[in-house]
């Protein structure tokens, strides 16, 4: 009998115990796991800020140094997705060899997949597209530099140069004015060189950009993706043999058409009352 | 046996308090990781593609290579899409989403056979499946953090954008219109002048909507003549010159030369 009032006892003194143990480890518990909670949102929130001010950082680097570049030369090789009419996506792809020498002289070649070759010069007063398959050429005259000179060929003409923001001086501005949203993917090697992978999103495309880290933060891939387009199609261009000291002779940005050559003219510079039928040939005919 | 219960109970006490530490610990663990952007996601397709000049359109919003791109302007002549369109599109999706849903069946019975197969190594997937939505937990928080930061930058963004949108916004894009694949039959006739910019730049007459960059090829061998220094080519009717648009050298339809 004694026996059992002692064990009841104990069982009882034990519960109380148990209890006392516990609640303040229980309390404890939950107080460290907000606590937790909150340094880890907090946490992972400043990294992803240093991260995006990375993404800033090496994406204003790049920009600010092709802006300031005064001379340079660059091969791409590109690649572009079209969707067609059955909705079955097709890849073509081109190089380009881009001589640029601020603030006149714009040399490019571009070879597309099918083979067909397209120049592109501007030296300070005319550009210029010629198509040798063709024998074919079409000349604008816009004097004000590369910036001038491609905003008008693409804007005005209707003309197509892939990645011509590369091309300016305005691509800090350009870049900053169109970005809504930017953010740093990761440190990779490309071509056997640490880079930058960064991402942003512009209002009607989203595009990854791999910039070489150091001195000379130079874009070695581009790719973009336009989100607002059926099929979402994509451009990516690889970036090789930069050179920012290239040999450049003025003769390289200057048009001599080749004998055999006609001259055409760019489709956007049809005027208005060709579509009254009222002009004749004899007003702007071209010329060989 | 001669049973404590009063010595008994603290022990138990004790070694749970030590159990309910070392599952704190892990999971702080588990959780401190900051990770970086996600790195696996949806790819690319490789296949599908056959060599290109089977008839195929060059032409499309990604051949421009552009930082951004308006679909309005020049949609229907870039797109070279019919009216019927929005409806295959529609099919399309369908018939995707069905192909979808049949292979997720598919995922699910084989993924039954399996897990009947192989009950510890599903297991041991179901436990990793645990870690993987914790993770999925954080980026979710950090996609939400990201979206908090980004406030400041957007709003300033919209605040730019604004001003400047019916500036220079999209200059990069050009006009990538598709050219017509063979010939089409040209409603009505419209002249054509040559543009010539012989002089200054502001002597050239360009307008904001260029009329369409035409044809890749003639409907026909063609009456050739030249008039004035300019080439026409004519199919019936139909006079045409050579121009360039942003898909290169195309036929475009103009008035007749005399």
């Amino acid at each position: 009998m004694q026996n059992k009032r002692q064990m009841r006892i104990g069982t009882a003194l034990s519960l109380l115990y148990l209890m006392i143990l516990i609640a303040p480890v229980a309390w404890a518990q939950k107080q460290s796991s907000e606590e937790s909670e909150f340094s880890r949102m907090s946490s992972t929130s400043s990294q992803i800020v240093k991260e995006q001010a990375t993404a800033k950082d090496a994406l204003t680097r790049m920009a600010e140094f092709l802006a300031k570049a005064q001379k340079f030369s660059v091969n791409i090789k590109s690649s572009y997705e079209v969707q067609q009419e059955s909705g079955q996506k097709i890849e073509f792809g081109e190089n380009r060899k881009v001589i640029v020498s601020r603030p006149n002289g714009l040399h490019i070649e571009a070879e597309h997949s099918d083979g067909e070759k397209h120049l592109v010069l501007y030296d300070g007063r005319h550009i210029t597209v010629f198509t040798p398959s063709e024998n074919v050429y079409a000349q604008a005259t816009k004097i004000g530099g590369i910036d001038e000179a491609v905003m008008y060929f693409l804007r005005d003409l209707g003309m197509r140069l892939p990645l011509a923001l590369l091309l300016t001086t305005r691509l800090p501005e350009e870049l900053d004015r169109r970005t809504q949203t930017l953010d740093y993917v990761e440190e990779t090697v490309m071509d056997g060189k640490p880079v930058h992978h960064v991402a942003g999103r512009t209002e009607t495309v989203d595009y990854q950009v791999w910039i070489t880290e150091g001195a000379n933060p130079l874009p070695l891939q581009i790719v973009l993706t336009y989100k607002n387009v059926e099929g979402q199609p994509y451009y990516r261009a690889k970036f090789s043999d930069w050179n920012l000291n290239p040999k450049v002779k003025n003769a390289l940005f200057a048009f001599t058409p080749p004998k055999e050559v006609r001259k055409i003219a760019f489709v956007a510079q049809l005027p208005k009352t060709v579509f009254e039928g009222s002009a004749s040939p004899a007003e702007t005919g071209e010329q060989k | 046996m001669n049973t404590k219960p009063y010595l008994f109970i603290p022990i138990i006490t004790v070694a749970f308090i030590f159990f309910i530490g070392t599952v704190h610990e892990a999971s702080a663990r588990l959780g401190g990781g900051g990770g970086r952007a996600s790195a696996s996601g949806a790819r690319a397709g490789g296949g599908g593609a056959r060599a290109a000049g089977g008839g195929f359109s060059r032409s499309g919003a990604a051949a421009s290579g552009s930082f951004s791109y308006s679909s309005s302007r020049g949609a229907a002549a870039r797109s070279g899409a019919p009216a019927a369109s929005a409806s295959r599109t529609a099919s399309r999706s369908q018939a995707a989403q069905t192909r979808a849903t049949g292979r997720a069946e598919t995922r699910e019975g084989r993924q039954e056979g399996y897990t009947e197969r192989t009950d510890i190594r599903q297991q041991e997937r179901t436990a990793r499946a645990g870690e993987r939505t914790e993770r999925a937990g954080e980026r979710t928080e950090r996609t939400q953090a990201r979206a908090d930061t980004r406030e400041s930058y957007a709003g300033r963004y919209y605040d730019d954008h604004y001003h400047d949108h019916y500036d220079d916004d999209d200059w990069d894009d050009g006009e990538v219109a598709a050219l017509a694949i063979g010939a089409a039959v040209v409603g009505g006739v419209v002249g054509y002048a040559a543009g010539q910019s012989t002089t200054t730049p502001s002597s050239t007459v360009v307008y904001s909507a260029p009329p369409s960059s035409g044809y890749a090829s003639l409907p026909c061998s063609p009456y050739t003549t030249v008039v004035q220094g300019v080439t026409y080519y004519q199919c019936g009717s139909t006079w045409y010159t050579q121009a360039y648009g942003g898909s290169g050298v195309s036929y475009v339809p103009v008035a007749a030369p005399y």
